[in-house]
């Protein structure tokens, strides 16, 4: 299998307290979903902003398709992420101002992908997730749920080939969080993407192929020990 | 003091809250102090320059009661006789004129030595008074006497030689002593010279400006009436009050858009209090849950801006006093071009002013943070948790706003109407107009976003539209922003038009009334017909008018009376008001009437058809009215009347003024060189002016009078856009989630950037579209109302384009200005959590 995702000795700390992560390695081949565990404030936000390019590293080196990420400035890495990256957040994080079909239009738009072909790719998602009625509704009219397939949408709707989702089952309760991690795993297998995602959730860890542990700044494989 | 759990619990979550948003802090205090500095500024400049003129007023009038005056000077014989034959010993004669000096205005007084000590107490009083030989040397004559703190303030000692200009003649005067003390301001604009040095300069040889005398009671005052049955005894509080009252409007019209400035400080402490209560929802929310009650959260609230209130209002008053000192030069050179001979160069403070200002600023703080604090306070604890429960009200209360906007527009509207007179319901009918327009612009404002949108929709993005969805997702905030931006703006559009409109009237009134080429003039003395005949004798006269101008007493108030040669084409320079009688100019022309000047018949009371007495030489002429002209003059009014009527009544030959009209091919250059050297010649101290020195010299006063209504209208911009620096700076950080987002997504720190500057970009637009009817509305109210209430003028009305481009213009810069510095702190923030709250 090819590597997507290549980091390699990544360190980071955030001013002068110790480092949050240390001396971290991984690989995420293309097509696989890895699932990352760890404890609150073991880092596995910041390895995500790393990843994507938000954050920056103190050292080591990240590379996704080939591209060394954490050597660009921020506007490339900027421009890498929204061609390249999907992001979900726990909590959903959509814009109150736009849409449900604004917000799944949004990254298609970024993209520079005519408006006839935006408006048909986003009713697809729509349809895709269940809310081909809601288009028009705004978030603060929307369930958890439903934002958060919305959510979901706008992370795929440009078929980036990698997705990263931060707990995104955490805000909700454990029928609608499944129901969400399934749609999820579908939707990233119809477009066979790499899938790193954090979570708190077994069932959500289940679905994933590998799952890994980020613990005192580095990576271990298994999450057998993790307490759920 | 130990103060209660609940109440430390609440002021350190305020204190926290303030400590992690010291940016807001800073700018909520910032505009809440330069609103209160304005207010200070123009009430210490207004009371400073008040005070001054009162004093100067009283230091020339001294114990006198009545004065002894008439048209053309009093002849000095009757001094003689009053003091020789009736024995009169309370009694002094003045000669004065105002004369420059260094380029400041100054009184200059004529003095009897001897006689002074009756009337007037400046050479005895104050710290040791002058020394016998420096007051004898002032009958040198070239020697005078300077005020202790005008010779301080200029660098000059006993012996020093000092300039005097009177109208274009020069004469050079050494400083013979210095009067009262570092502390007496009474008479820092006054110059004392003998008396015949005085009638030398001022061209009044064997006359008086007025004789001052004291009258112990009314049975004295009737015989010294009898003495002198051809002058008019005066009452000198009357004359004191009536120069008084000519700059009561012109201070009042300054501090009316001073408290502008103030109205503006409070949108933006309104929307501060506002936007700080909807930040801490979260926090007002886990207060209530917790057992907070509605009255503790409302008054922690109140609490807190009386306390940056108190801060803002001590440093708006340090604030003021730098402002102020700044304005009394504009207000001191706008009173001495208009009205009154006034050298005040110190801020003088007035306990009440200060009192006022405070009293006014913590008012102004309280009532903007009344409605955050009650919206807090009425929520339910659930509620109060959701921001979009605040912004569904809003959208919901806009039908109110409407209603409520439209009445109070119809109140401003009535008030107006209620009465003519009143400048205080005049200016009270505007802030009522303003504040009415405010409540409606929520609602507009909705309407325009709503227009953008569709606008936006065609071709534009989703990140496209985002700015604009903001705005009205948060029109609770934005709308209150753009409020106080439109109405600082509409105070540029309406007193720009204003001025405008003011300006092309006078222009127009100048070319209309100034027709001839040259101009001579003289001081209320005036020149003999002799001079006609050596005019006469000039190369490339073609022809001239003349006109005589003194000030006479009346049945009403002291006037400017001008007499023309009605017979001929000078009754053309004047535009006569519609109302007029239909024969008026014959009426003129055999002495049966008179023409007003709007002003006076404003001030007065005139009206076509109405009888004025006027106190002529030879006995009360009682003239009718017979029409009304268009005047722009600042003095007590003027009234028309024919020439040769006038020399019969008055039995005085002199002239005034000499217009004169060149042939074609004449040079005004070397005709007014020419006039001077008779002048030259004659030792006639006339001026000789070309008409276009006359009406650039005009129009540079008319500029100048306005330098200082320029200065507020920039602070209370200023105001404004600390505003809506502050309302943009509380949004961006308030939606730094949403920016992290929208960078996680894809969005570059450039792309970010430009979404702040859009969306500021955006409340310009909509705050200059709305300042233009507001603008339009005022400037209204400013020429129909205001100035017609303050000085009785009417004026053309014009809106010229300019000032319409320019406020858009400013609207724009202000807010894209505005939004710079969040646009920049957004691009640089560190986007890494996108999960966090703010």
């Amino acid at each position: 299998m090819t590597k997507h995702v290549d980091v390699r000795g990544v360190g980071k700390s955030h001013g002068s307290q110790p480092p949050i992560l240390r001396d971290v390695d991984l690989s995420i081949a293309r097509g696989e979903r890895v699932a990352l565990l760890g404890r609150s404030g073991s880092g596995k936000s910041t390895l995500l902003n790393l990843i994507a390019g938000i954050d920056q590293l103190d050292r080591g080196q990240i590379e996704i398709d080939g591209v060394t990420l954490s050597s660009l400035p921020d506007r490339e890495r900027t421009l890498f992420r929204r061609r390249h990256i999907g992001f979900v957040y726990q909590t959903f994080n959509l814009i109150d101002t736009l849409s449900a079909i604004e917000n799944i239009q949004l990254p298609l738009q970024l993209n520079r992908v005519p408006a006839a072909e935006c408006a048909e790719r986003a009713a697809d998602m729509l349809q895709r997730i269940g809310l081909a009625g809601r288009a028009s509704a705004f978030p603060d009219q929307l369930s958890g749920g439903e934002q958060q397939r919305v959510a979901i949408a706008r992370a795929m709707v440009h078929e980036p080939a990698l997705v990263l989702a931060d707990e995104h089952t955490g805000n909700l309760d454990a029928t609608t969080g499944d129901s969400i991690a399934v749609l999820f795993g579908e939707m990233a297998d119809a477009l066979n993407q790499s899938v790193l995602m954090v979570t708190h959730s077994r069932s959500v860890a289940q679905t994933a192929d590998r799952v890994l542990t980020l613990r005192d700044g580095s990576l271990v494989p298994g999450g057998d020990d993790f307490a759920w | 003091m130990i103060l209660p759990g609940n109440v430390v619990a609440l002021y350190r979550c305020a204190w926290r809250y303030w400590s992690s948003h010291r940016w807001q802090l800073a700018l909520l205090v910032l505009g809440m102090a330069i609103g209160v500095a304005v207010v200070f500024a123009v009430d210490i400049a207004n009371s400073s320059a008040k005070r001054a003129m009162a004093m100067s007023l009283d230091a020339v009038t001294g114990r006198t009661t009545h004065q002894i005056i008439a048209q053309g000077g009093v002849d000095e014989a009757v001094y003689t006789r009053l003091r020789v034959q009736h024995g009169l010993r309370q009694i002094a004669p003045l000669v004065t004129g105002n004369v420059d000096v260094r380029g400041e205005s100054f009184q200059l007084m004529g003095v009897d030595l001897f006689a002074e000590s009756a009337v007037r107490d400046q050479f005895v009083s104050g710290d040791g008074s002058v020394a016998g030989r420096g007051l004898l040397r002032l009958m040198d004559p070239d020697s005078l006497l300077i005020a202790r703190r005008t010779a301080d303030r200029f660098e000059l000692a006993v012996g020093d030689r000092l300039e005097l200009n009177w109208q274009g003649r020069v004469a050079e005067f050494t400083i013979a002593g210095v009067l009262g003390g570092t502390q007496q301001a009474a008479m820092d604009n006054l110059l004392f010279v003998d008396i015949a040095v005085a009638q030398s300069l001022l061209g009044m040889q064997g006359k008086l400006s007025q004789i001052d005398l004291i009258v112990e009671d009314d049975a004295q005052l009737s015989r010294i009436a009898e003495m002198v049955p051809q002058y008019t005894l005066s009452d000198a509080a009357r004359r004191n009050n009536a120069v008084m009252q000519m700059t009561a409007a012109f201070h009042t019209n300054l501090q009316a858009m001073s408290l502008l400035a103030l109205l503006v400080g409070g949108f933006l402490i309104y929307n501060t209090v506002t936007l700080s209560v909807l930040q801490r929802r979260r926090l007002f929310g886990l207060l209530r849950v917790a057992g907070v009650t509605r009255r503790e959260l409302g008054m922690a609230i109140i609490a807190e801006v009386l306390f940056f209130a108190i801060i803002a209002t001590v440093l708006g008053l340090l604030l003021g006093y730098v402002i102020g000192n700044g304005l009394l030069t504009l207000i001191t050179r706008t009173i001495n071009d208009l009205y009154f001979a006034l050298g005040v160069k110190r801020i003088e403070i007035e306990a009440f002013v200060v009192v006022r200002a405070i009293l006014l600023g913590i008012a102004a703080a309280l009532i903007a943070a009344l409605a955050p604090a009650l919206e807090a306070s009425r929520s339910q604890p659930a509620t109060v948790l959701q921001r979009s429960v605040i912004e569904r009200k809003t959208s919901g209360v806009l039908l109110w706003l409407f209603v409520c906007g439209c009445l109070l527009l119809l109140l401003g509207w009535g008030l107006t109407l209620l009465t003519t007179r009143s400048l205080i319901i005049g200016f009270t009918a505007l802030f009522v107009i303003v504040f009415g327009y405010t409540l409606l612009i929520p609602g507009a404002m909705k309407v325009c976003v709503q227009w953008f949108e569709r606008m936006s929709r065609t071709g534009s993005s989703a990140l496209g539209l985002y700015p604009v969805r903001s705005l009205t997702a948060n029109l609770s905030r934005s709308s209150v922003a753009v409020a106080s931006l439109a109405v600082a703006l509409s105070a540029t559009a309406g007193v720009g038009i204003m001025i405008g409109s003011f300006r092309i009237s006078v222009a127009e009134w100048l070319d209309s009334t100034l027709e001839a080429d040259v101009y001579i003039s003289d001081s209320e003395s005036g020149f003999d017909e002799r001079l006609i005949s050596d005019i006469g004798k000039v190369e490339g006269i073609e022809s001239r008018i003349v006109a005589r101008a003194v000030t006479v007493e009346t049945d009403r108030q002291p006037m400017r009376l001008l007499a023309i040669e009605t017979q001929v084409d000078a009754m053309r320079r004047f535009t006569i008001k519609p109302g007029a009688a239909v024969d008026y100019q014959a009426q003129l022309e055999n002495g049966t009437a008179v023409m007003v000047s709007e002003p006076l018949s404003w001030k007065a009371g005139l009206a076509v058809g109405d009888t004025l007495v006027l106190s002529a030489e030879t006995g009360p002429l009682a003239v009718e009215v017979a029409a009304i002209f268009i005047d722009y003059g600042t003095g007590p009014g003027t009234v028309v009347l024919d020439l040769s009527q006038y020399r019969e009544h008055w039995r005085d030959s002199n002239l005034s003024s000499v217009g004169i009209y060149l042939r074609d091919d004449a040079s005004v250059d070397s005709v007014v060189e020419s006039l001077r050297e008779i002048g030259r010649a004659q030792s006639a101290p006339f001026s000789v002016r070309a008409t276009g020195e006359i009406k650039q010299a005009s129009l540079e006063i008319f500029d100048r009078t306005f330098a200082v209504t320029s200065v507020l209208r920039w602070l209370t911009i200023l105001v404004a856009f600390i505003g809506i620096l502050s309302a943009l700076m509380a949004q961006m950080l308030e939606r730094s989630r949403e920016f992290s987002v929208l960078h996680a997504l894809g969005v570059t720190r450039a792309e970010l950037r430009l979404l702040v500057v859009r969306q500021t970009f955006l409340i310009g637009c909509i705050a200059g579209v709305l300042a233009l009817p507001l603008g339009f509305v005022m400037s209204r109210l400013l020429v129909d109302v205001i100035n017609r209430r303050s000085f009785g003028w009417t004026m053309q009305f014009h809106v010229p384009g300019q000032v319409l481009i320019e406020t858009l213009a400013l609207a724009l810069l202000a807010a894209v200005v505005a939004g710079l510095y969040p646009a920049y702190r957004i691009a640089r923030a560190r986007h890494t959590d996108a999960r966090g709250s703010t």
